[in-house]
C-alpha cells in the first residue's frame, strides 16, 4: 500500500474552501494567526490534538499518552473513511506518525492535508543578526532520533571498500543555524555526499535568494557538497518526485525536512512508501525547533492536498 | 603537487584525512610521554573542537600502524594494536529506556559489539595485505574459520573467515537497525558486547596468531552517549586488562558520567589517566603551541615546495633533534617570514604618518586640553619621531589626574633623553607600554572600514587561536587566498616561502573573525543563545575601547561579582558550560587554590574574535560584572539588554553614539 497525491489545490482566503466536514480533524497547538484560523475551518469536525514527544518517545492524543508501539491501536476505532491533517499546526514527525497509523487502516480512503501559509514572517529585530533574519525558532534539538524512522550509519573507513555511503539531502528554508548543527554535531564524519534542496520559487518571490545567501558556505567540498536541487516551496509531491529520484542511485541517505512544511510533507510520504522492503534504506533527521509564538502575521494562500491510497 | 597553496590548506578536518596517518602525523614534541599504545590501563582523551583530537587516535590506530608505507612491520609493532570506534551519534540516542524499556542494554551491548567486531574482523584483513613480516601468522590467520560457537552465537555460515566475518556483521548491524523500527517482536540477535569481542580474541590466540598482542579500543565522541551508555562504557574500561583495553576521548568540559552501572563500583575521579590534548600534548605554554604549529605550516609547505629539508616529523627518531634550540628557532623563523608582523612602534609610527589618523590624534588633544583649560598647544604632545608616546599622550591627557604641563616636561625630557634611567622617564616608558594598543584601538574604532593592525603577524594569530589548531589554520588558509587572489602566477611559490603582506592578513583576520561569531550558532542545541552572548560581550568590550580615557584598558574577559554562587541562575551556569564546550569562553582561575566555582573564575571571550570588535586578543583588564548584569546579557531578551548598552553608554561617556558595529555585522552578506 502506498499514499498518492489526488491533487493539490491553493486557494485565497475569500474562496470557498472544499474543506471535508463531519469528519475527524488532527490538529496541534496553533501558534499564530494562520493557525487559529486553520482550526476555525474545522469547527464542524471532531478536533483531534495529536503530538509526537521526542523527549520520551511516545505519542500524545487529547492529552493522553502512549508508547509509540501502541499509538497505532487507538486509531482502529476510527469509523469516518475520510480524515483531515492540519499541517499548519502539526509538525512533520506528528504528520508522519499519523499517515503511518493510518496507512494500514482500509477503511480511511481520503485523507486531506490542510496547510496554510503566513501573510509574512516576522522579520527580527534583534542586535545579533542585523541582516533582515527572520525569528522563527527560538531553539533546536540535536536531531534526536525518531522512532521507525532512524537508520544506522557508519562513519568513513578506507579499510573497507565496499562500504555503502550514506549522504544527506536537505530540503532548506530560512534558518542556516539548523543545518550547521547537522555538519557540526559530528564534525563533518558521517556524510559522503550533502544535496541541498533550495525553495525555487519560494513562497514568495525573492525568498530563494535568502535561502541561498544563508547557507552559501555548505555549498562547498569542505561539506561535501553534491549538488543544488530546486523544488516548489508550496508543492509536496515535487519534494516527493525530487526523493523518488534522488533514490534511484543511492543505497543509503537522510532526509531532513528543515524547510518548509509542503516540501516536508512530500519527505514524510516518500518515507511512508519507500523502506527497507523495496530496497530503500533512508531515515529522516529532524531538530523539533521550539517556535517563537506569533513567528508569522496574518493568512496567506491556503494549500489543500488530496491523498489517496492505492 | 599541489597547484594552489590555499587548497593544502583547506583541509583542516581530521575527517578529511585519511586514516592512515603513518607519514602524515606530525609527532608532538614530546611523544614518548604520550604514546598511547604504551598504556596497561585505559586512558580519558579529552580536547575541544578543532584541537586534533581525533588526528592523535587514528594516529594510535590500525590503520596506521599497518600502513602501506611501512616497509617493514614486526611483531615489536603489534604489541598494541588500537582500534578506533566513533558511535553514530544520532542513532545510538534511539538506544534507551524509555523506547526499549528493559531491551536496551541488550541492544546497546550488540549495536557496540557488533560494531566492534566489524572493526576488529577488518583489522585481520589489513595485517594480511600489510608489511607484517611473519608470514606464518598470515597463513594461519588467512584460513582461520570461525569457532563453532561463533558460527551459532552469530548466526554465520559454516566456514566463515575471521577476516570476512565483518561483512556478515555488517548485514546484522543492518537487521539490528530495522527491528528498532518496531521492536515490539523479537530481537533478532542479542550478544555480549564485552564478552563476544574478548572471546573473539581469544579464539584466535588459542590457534597461536598474535598471542603477544594487546588490543586498545578507542572510543570517540564518548560524550555522545546517552548516560547510561557511558556507564556501561566505563564498566569495561575499569576491568580493561591486557589483552583488550577500552579508552574514551570527549570534548573537554562536556559533562561525562564517570560511574559504572553497578554502584558499588564509583570510580573516584583519579582512577584514570587523563591526557589533555591541548595542555597537556600540544601546547603546554604558548611556545610549544606556535612551535607545533610551525612544524605544521612547515609540513605543509614542504609538500607545496617540493622541498626535502625539513626533518620528517612522524619520525620518532627525528624526536630527538626536534627538541634542539636551533631547530625549534629554525621552524619559528619559517612562519615569522611568511605572516611578518609589525611592532607597536612601527604601528604607532604609519599612524602619525596617516594624514587622517594624525589630524584625529590632534583634535582629541585638543579637545582634551580644552576640557582642563590649558593654553598648551596640541603640536607640543605630538612628535613624529615619537609616534608611541605621542598616541599614548593623546589618551593619558583625557585621564583626570593627568597634569598636561607635567606630561608636556616629561614627553620633552623622554624627547631628549629617551635611555635615561631616571625615575620619571622609566615611569613614562611604562606608561606608554602599557598604554599603546590601547591607544592603537582606540583610533582605530573611529575607522569601521580599516582593520587595525594588531591583529597581523604569526605571533599574533596564535594569541587569537589560542591553541586552537583548526583556527590557526583557518588563519593562514584565508591569508593564502588573499594572496592568491593578488597574484597572477603562483609558480614563484613554488621555489621561495610565500610572504603574506600585512593588509592581506589582516583580511583575513577579519574574514575569520566573521566567521567564526557567525558559526557559533551551529555549536550544539544553545548555540543561537552562545552567538547573542558572545556578540552582547563583544559590543561591550568594544564600547569599553572607544571610552577616551582607556583606563584599565584592553577588555576580553569578564569575572562574575558574587560571593554566593546560589544566586548565579542554573540557565547561565549551563550556557557558561556549553560557552567552554564549544570554545566561546574561555576560563581561568582568578587565583590559584580556590573552590571551583563561577564566582572564583574569569571568562575570556575567544580572542578569535577579537579583530571582528576591534577589540584587544590579550587578557589584560576584565570588566566585572555584577550577578544582574551577567543575567541581562546572558538570558534576557534585546529590550533590556538594549537598556543596559545604553547605560553604559552614558556610564562610561563614550562620546561618539555611532554603532557601526551592530550594522556591519553579516550586513554585507545580503
Amino acid at each position: 500500500m502506498k499514499y498518492k497525491f489526488k491533487n493539490i489545490k491553493i486557494f485565497d482566503t475569500c474562496s470557498s474552501l472544499p474543506i471535508l466536514s463531519n469528519t475527524i480533524c488532527f490538529h496541534g497547538n496553533p501558534l499564530d494567526e494562520r493557525g487559529d484560523y486553520a482550526i476555525s475551518l474545522n469547527i464542524d469536525n471532531k478536533l483531534i490534538n495529536f503530538k509526537y514527544d521526542d523527549e520520551n518517545f511516545n505519542i500524545i492524543i487529547n492529552g493522553e499518552t502512549f508508547d509509540v508501539d501502541e499509538y497505532e491501536n487507538e486509531f482502529l476505532t476510527i469509523t469516518e473513511s475520510s480524515i483531515i491533517i492540519e499541517a499548519t499546526t502539526l509538525s512533520v514527525i506528528d504528520i508522519l506518525f499519523i499517515l503511518k497509523a493510518i496507512k494500514t487502516i482500509s477503511s480511511i480512503v481520503d485523507i486531506q492535508i490542510l496547510y496554510i501559509e503566513p501573510k509574512e514572517y516576522n522579520f527580527k529585530n534583534s542586535s545579533i543578526l542585523e541582516y533582515d533574519d527572520f525569528e522563527l525558532s527560538s531553539k533546536f534539538k540535536e536531531f534526536p532520533p525518531v522512532p521507525g524512522f532512524t537508520i544506522l550509519t557508519q562513519p568513513y573507513d578506507e579499510v573497507d571498500e565496499e562500504r555503502e555511503n550514506t549522504e544527506l539531502i536537505a530540503f532548506l528554508g530560512f534558518e542556516r543555524t539548523r543545518l550547521g548543527q547537522i555538519f557540526t554535531s559530528d564534525d563533518g564524519a558521517t556524510y559522503t555526499k550533502f544535496t541541498p534542496v533550495i525553495p525555487l520559487p519560494g513562497f514568495s518571490p525573492g525568498w530563494e535568494n535568502r535561502t541561498i545567501s544563508s547557507h552559501l558556505k555548505f555549498f562547498s567540498s569542505k561539506y561535501v557538497f553534491n549538488k543544488l536541487e530546486y523544488v516548489s516551496a508550496n508543492n509536496p509531491y515535487h519534494a516527493y518526485k525530487i526523493l523518488l529520484n534522488f533514490s534511484k542511485t543511492r543505497n543509503k541517505f537522510r532526509i531532513a525536512p528543515i524547510g518548509t512544511k509542503p516540501n516536508a510533507i512530500g519527505c514524510a510520504i516518500f518515507l511512508l512508501n519507500n523502506d527497507t522492503n523495496n530496497g530503500i534504506n533512508s531515515g529522516i533527521l529532524f531538530d523539533f525547533p521550539t517556535k517563537i509564538k506569533k513567528r508569522s502575521n496574518g493568512v496567506g494562500k491556503i494549500n489543500i492536498y488530496m491523498l489517496i491510497k492505492d | 603537487m599541489a597547484e594552489k597553496l590555499s587548497s593544502i590548506f583547506k583541509k583542516n578536518r581530521a575527517e578529511e584525512f585519511p586514516d592512515d596517518l603513518w607519514n602524515t602525523f606530525i609527532l608532538p614534541i614530546e611523544y614518548e610521554q604520550w604514546n598511547l599504545l604504551e598504556n596497561d590501563k585505559g586512558v580519558h582523551i579529552r580536547g575541544g573542537r578543532g584541537t586534533g583530537k581525533t588526528m592523535f587516535l587514528k594516529y594510535h590506530c590500525f590503520p596506521t600502524q599497518l600502513s602501506n608505507e611501512r616497509i617493514s612491520i614486526d611483531e615489536n609493532d603489534i604489541k598494541q594494536i588500537g582500534i578506533y570506534w566513533r558511535p553514530d551519534t544520532h542513532f545510538v540516542q534511539l538506544i534507551n529506556d524509555k523506547y526499549l524499556k528493559d531491551k536496551w542494554l541488550s541492544t546497546f551491548n550488540t549495536y557496540v559489539g557488533l560494531s566492534l567486531i566489524i572493526k576488529f574482523s577488518k583489522f585481520l584483513q589489513k595485517l594480511l595485505i600489510s608489511n607484517y613480516t611473519n608470514t606464518d601468522t598470515k597463513n594461519k590467520l588467512k584460513e582461520l574459520k570461525i569457532t563453532s560457537i561463533l558460527k551459532e552465537e552469530l548466526n554465520c555460515e559454516e566456514n566463515t573467515l575471521y577476516t570476512e566475518l565483518h561483512k556478515h556483521c555488517n548485514g546484522l548491524l543492518y537487521k539490528l537497525q530495522n527491528w528498532l523500527h518496531s521492536p515490539q517482536k523479537d530481537m533478532p540477535l542479542a550478544i555480549d558486547g564485552k564478552a563476544s569481542l574478548y572471546y573473539i580474541i581469544d579464539s584466535i590466540k588459542n590457534e597461536e596468531i598474535l598471542e603477544g598482542t594487546t588490543f586498545h579500543i578507542f572510543i570517540d565522541e564518548f560524550e555522545n552517549l546517552t548516560n547510561d551508555q557511558q556507564m556501561i562504557i566505563n564498566g569495561w574500561m575499569k576491568h580493561g586488562e591486557k589483552p583488550l583495553l577500552y579508552s574514551i576521548a570527549y570534548k573537554k568540559y562536556a559533562e561525562i558520567s564517570i560511574n559504572t552501572s553497578s554502584e558499588e563500583n564509583t570510580q573516584r575521579r583519579n582512577d584514570h589517566r587523563i591526557i589533555d590534548i591541548v595542555d597537556d600534548v600540544y601546547a603546554k605554554d604558548e611556545r610549544s603551541f606556535k612551535i607545533f604549529a610551525s612544524e605544521i605550516i612547515a609540513s605543509k609547505l614542504q609538500v607545496f615546495l617540493n622541498n626535502k629539508d625539513i626533518i620528517p616529523l612522524s619520525d620518532r627518531k627525528q624526536l630527538t633533534s626536534r627538541r634542539t634550540e636551533p631547530y625549534k628557532k629554525q621552524m619559528l623563523d619559517i612562519t615569522k617570514t611568511i605572516f611578518p608582523e609589525k611592532d607597536y612602534a612601527t604601528i604607532s609610527s604609519d599612524m602619525i604618518n596617516d594624514n587622517t589618523i594624525f589630524t584625529k590624534v590632534k583634535k582629541n588633544i585638543e579637545h582634551a586640553l580644552k576640557d582642563k583649560n590649558s593654553p598648551l598647544s596640541a603640536d607640543d604632545f605630538i612628535c613624529i619621531n615619537n609616534a608611541s608616546a605621542s598616541l599614548v599622550n593623546s589618551i593619558l591627557l583625557f585621564r583626570t589626574k593627568t597634569n598636561p604641563s607635567k606630561l608636556l616636561k616629561t614627553f620633552n625630557q623622554y624627547k631628549e633623553h629617551p635611555s635615561s634611567r631616571s625615575k620619571v622617564i622609566l615611569e613614562y616608558k611604562e606608561l606608554i607600554s602599557n598604554n599603546i594598543v590601547a591607544a592603537i584601538l582606540y583610533l582605530y574604532t573611529y575607522y569601521s572600514q580599516r582593520i587595525c593592525p594588531i591583529y597581523s603577524g604569526f605571533n599574533r594569530f596564535c594569541m587569537m587561536s589560542k591553541n586552537n589548531i583548526r583556527h590557526l589554520l583557518e588563519l593562514c588558509y584565508q591569508s593564502f587566498i588573499e594572496l592568491e587572489s593578488t597574484i597572477e602566477d603562483f609558480k614563484q611559490f613554488h621555489e621561495t616561502l610565500p610572504i603574506v603582506p600585512l593588509e592581506l592578513q589582516l583580511k583575513a583576520a577579519k574574514f575569520c573573525s566573521k566567521q567564526e561569531l557567525e558559526t557559533i550558532s551551529e555549536l550544539g542545541p544553545y548555540g543561537q543563545e552562545l552567538q547573542k552572548i558572545a556578540n552582547r560581550l563583544g559590543r561591550i568590550f568594544h564600547l569599553k575601547q572607544r571610552i577616551k580615557t582607556q583606563s584599565k584598558p584592553e577588555n576580553i574577559h569578564f569575572s562574575v561579582e558574587t560571593l554566593a554562587l546560589d544566586s548565579i541562575d542554573d540557565k547561565i551556569k549551563t550556557l557558561i558550560t556549553q560557552a567552554k564546550i564549544w570554545n566561546v569562553l574561555q576560563e581561568y582561575n582568578i587565583t590559584k587554590n580556590t573552590p571551583n566555582d563561577i564566582a572564583t573564575k574569569e571568562y575570556m571571550l575567544t580572542p578569535m574574535l577579537a579583530p571582528f570588535y576591534t577589540i584587544s586578543p590579550r587578557k589584560i583588564h576584565k570588566i566585572p560584572f555584577s550577578v544582574d548584569e551577567l543575567k541581562i546579557i546572558f538570558l534576557d531578551n534585546d529590550e533590556k539588554f538594549d537598556k543596559f548598552y545604553a547605560k553604559l553608554i552614558k556610564d562610561w561617556k563614550v562620546e561618539d553614539k555611532i554603532e557601526h558595529i551592530q550594522h556591519s555585522l553579516f550586513g554585507d552578506l545580503f
